[in-house]
């Protein structure tokens, strides 16, 4: 396997538009808590989200019309352009060589199936506006990414729900790491819309006001949108061409709970995270900090919690969860993550949990409450579960020799 | 290039040609009867169901709250898996599903918002339902029948989502993450995909061709002397043509030919070719010119007759054409290899040629 580097970062998220606003919002504790405008929440007895307002799609996007596109790729080809324009390549040559897609989503199109099946039930389906039609499939998130940026690689759209961020950059990773790739822009999109925030309503977890993974007094979660792209490259490459290298992509693992469909499973994210260990070819003792998955549900804090707590056992690095400030971005979620992780490493600092009053005493973690810390990293890991039981972890470090 | 290394060890399907690989070898495309369907569907569309028996194939345990997208997915894993146990121990935890679909089940999606826009309030939603519209559902309801316990994976690409799904577990199997993936695609027939299609032909997108469903599976490992089955020889996928600036069959020749290459054959070792782009013109033009211009090829091409009898099954076009590939070369001499082609209006081009195991099969 070559080594894969992550050399550019695209970031589109309720905290800010760029890596260098994401960044700055995560050093600060930004929240990006606001109230839901992409439906109308009459009926519902919360109304807040965390939703990349103020998002002007023709300023960020070019190459493709964004009017062809729904709202998740849209947040992803604007990701896509960022992510090159900070990885300092040169786009033209980046399109003559082997540069694939690879781009997670929880819900896809979600907006553009919300507003088809409104038509459908004011005026039949024989009322449809099928000029919508084609924009539904999910492939077409990374489709688009290829289109706009001219790469040649082949995309892939990977829809596993709310890990599927990291499914796709472990994918790219593999794709680099075997040679079948020289470059790969990855990561995951998704938009915020009613068929989600109905569901999870339904189940009793969206939060009234803010996100607070592993307080005694969290509430649930709070619905997201949002894209989070990285280039990512070999090794050799980004030396030659003398490219900033934010963080290594160690490795990853995958396991699948096969035991519910909602509800996470501890021995399986166990399970996962040794493998992710082992593929990375680190030891838990080395991951100096873990971006959780959290998402501020019970289920989910006191199961990812005690997974970390066998795993680790007394040695527990720093655990926080960045969805307390820009909320669970569905299939974005573990890309933004990553892209924390990789700054985190770059920069020397952890980033916070916001909104943090009392620790739950079923999460004894150290979960960098309210305020980021400077520190150290050098080895560091992403969780991301969902439902289907799919589990993805990867693991970064600092690049060094 | 190097070789490919993955080999087809078993393969199910549920289509509208019948239930099981056997009901497609005995029921060639083109001979599918038409279906009515209720008022709710236009009616100035043919149809193409699948007709199988849920509770039949996989029981009755479970089944209440599932779509039709992981019913025919569930389905297909069970003819599959066969009446063997779930899976166990090591096992259990190096068998995965990798499972191709653009949209998952459409209708639980949309159906979902449907209620949530109808009822009295807009949270009295079914939860029970809930899991059903994420697109990774039908390969979680797998996982958990299974119990397979490694690698999970949905993976969506249109009409090339099944050649996509296949690119995804070789990589898989390769790296070592999995010893066995039962790698497929799904797409079910409804209300929604129906409006959909006829929305596509009246934009021009589609052509006026039967809507169908279904799902097939692969069972695959990474190639043994020990095992028989269908050897990948190549797949290749890529963004072979920009439509602004290429051209598209110049892009789809190129792609055929890295195939050949990695294959280590020649154009005229194919015996049959299947192409997946019927349903819609630009792709099905695509494709029968890039035939055409492939030198010194006596090859059977199937194109129209797969459509007709499959319907237009979108997510499983790619994945239902490999099992009638399969069931040619079966038909074959040992040793046969063939090809399955796809192509999107936007350039990208996926190429997968298989064999017949030959020598294997005789030891």
């Amino acid at each position: 396997m070559r080594r894969v580097v992550v050399t550019g970062i695209g970031a589109v998220s309720s905290v800010g538009l760029g890596v260098k606003a994401f960044t700055d919002a995560l050093r600060a504790g930004a929240c990006g808590v606001s109230e839901i405008r992409s439906f109308d929440t009459s009926g519902f007895a919360s109304h807040r989200g965390c939703e990349v307002q103020n998002f002007d799609p023709a300023a960020w996007i070019k190459g493709i019309d964004p009017g062809t596109l729904g709202r998740s790729a849209q947040f992803a080809v604007a990701a896509a352009g960022m992510a090159i324009r900070d990885s300092g390549i040169d786009a033209a040559r980046l399109a003559q060589a082997r540069c694939g897609v690879s781009i997670g989503t929880t819900d896809g199109e979600s907006q553009v199936i919300d507003q088809l099946t409104e038509q459908a039930v004011r005026n039949g389906y024989a009322g449809i506006d099928t000029s919508l039609l084609q924009q539904v499939p999910s492939h077409h998130i990374s489709f688009a990414v290829a289109r706009a940026l001219g790469l040649r690689g082949g995309a892939i759209t990977i829809p596993t729900a709310c890990s599927a961020g990291n499914y796709a950059i472990g994918y790219a990773y593999d794709c680099i790491g075997l040679g079948d790739a020289d470059a790969m822009l990855c990561g995951g999109a998704d938009s915020v819309c009613r068929k989600t925030f109905a569901g999870f309503y339904r189940l009793g977890t969206i939060a009234p006001q803010v996100c607070q993974p592993f307080d005694k007094n969290r509430k649930g979660i709070l619905t997201g949108e949002g894209a989070g792209l990285l280039l990512l490259e070999s090794l050799d490459s980004a030396l030659a061409r003398g490219a900033r290298i934010y963080a290594e992509v160690l490795g990853y693992g995958l396991t699948c709970d096969a035991d519910h469909m909602v509800a996470p499973n501890r021995d399986s994210i166990v399970r996962c995270m040794r493998l992710a260990h082992r593929n990375a070819g680190v030891s838990a003792a080395q991951v100096h900090y873990i971006c959780a998955h959290g998402t501020g549900t019970i289920a989910n804090d006191i199961t990812e919690s005690g997974a970390i707590d066998e795993v680790f056992g007394a040695n527990k690095p720093p655990v926080s969860s960045i969805k307390s400030m820009i909320g669970h971005t569905m299939g974005a979620a573990s890309a933004l993550a990553s892209i924390a992780c990789a700054v985190a490493v770059q920069d020397g600092f952890l980033p916070p949990t916001i909104n943090h009053g009392e620790t739950d005493p079923r999460c004894m973690l150290d979960c960098v409450p309210n305020q980021s810390r400077d520190a150290d990293l050098r080895v560091v890991q992403n969780n991301g579960f969902a439902f289907g039981g799919n589990n993805a972890i990867t693991v970064y470090a600092r690049y060094g020799q | 290039m190097t070789i490919h290394g993955i080999s087809i060890v078993g393969w199910q399907v549920i289509s509208a040609l019948g239930v099981g690989a056997q009901a497609l070898r005995a029921a060639p495309p083109g001979e599918a009867p038409a279906a009515d369907m209720t008022e709710q569907y236009p009616q100035d569309v043919a149809y193409r169901p699948a007709r199988f028996d849920t509770a039949a194939l996989i029981g009755t345990k479970g089944i209440r709250s599932i779509d039709r997208t992981t019913a025919l997915a569930l389905c297909t894993a069970r003819l599959l898996h066969g009446d063997q146990p779930p899976y166990e121990g090591e096992q259990s935890e190096r068998t995965g599903f990798v499972l191709g679909t653009s949209t998952g089940s459409i209708r639980s999606t949309s159906d979902f918002t449907r209620d949530s826009l109808i009822q009295e309030r807009p949270f009295l939603v079914n939860p029970a339902h809930f899991p059903n519209t994420v697109m990774n559902c039908a390969a979680g309801q797998c996982a958990i029948r299974f119990k397979a316990r490694a690698v999970n994976a949905t993976i969506s690409g249109g009409r090339l989502s099944g050649l996509l799904a296949l690119q995804y577990a070789s990589q898989m199997l390769r790296r070592g993450y999995a010893d066995r993936l039962l790698t497929g695609a799904v797409e079910e027939l409804c209300e929604q995909t129906a409006w959909a299609h006829r929305g596509l032909i009246q934009l021009g997108k589609r052509q006026p061709v039967p809507l169908g469903e279904g799902c097939a599976m692969f069972a695959l490992e990474r190639t043994t002397p020990q095992r028989e089955g269908a050897d990948i020889l190549a797949l290749r996928y890529g963004r072979y043509s920009d439509p602004v600036q290429d051209d598209a069959v110049d892009g789809a020749l190129a792609c055929i030919g890295e195939a050949l290459g990695q294959a280590g054959i020649d154009a005229a070792d194919l015996v049959a070719s299947c192409l997946c782009g019927a349903a819609e013109p630009r792709t099905a033009d695509i494709e029968r010119r890039a035939i055409e211009r492939l030198p010194g090829t006596a090859m059977t091409v199937h194109q129209t007759a797969l459509v007709e009898g499959f319907g237009d099954t979108y997510s499983a076009t790619f994945a239902l054409a490999l099992c009638h590939l399969l069931t040619c070369l079966e038909r074959a001499h040992e040793g046969s290899a063939g090809m399955v082609l796809a192509t999107t209006d936007d350039g990208h081009v996926g190429c997968l040629i298989v064999r017949r195991a030959a020598a294997r099969e005789n030891s």
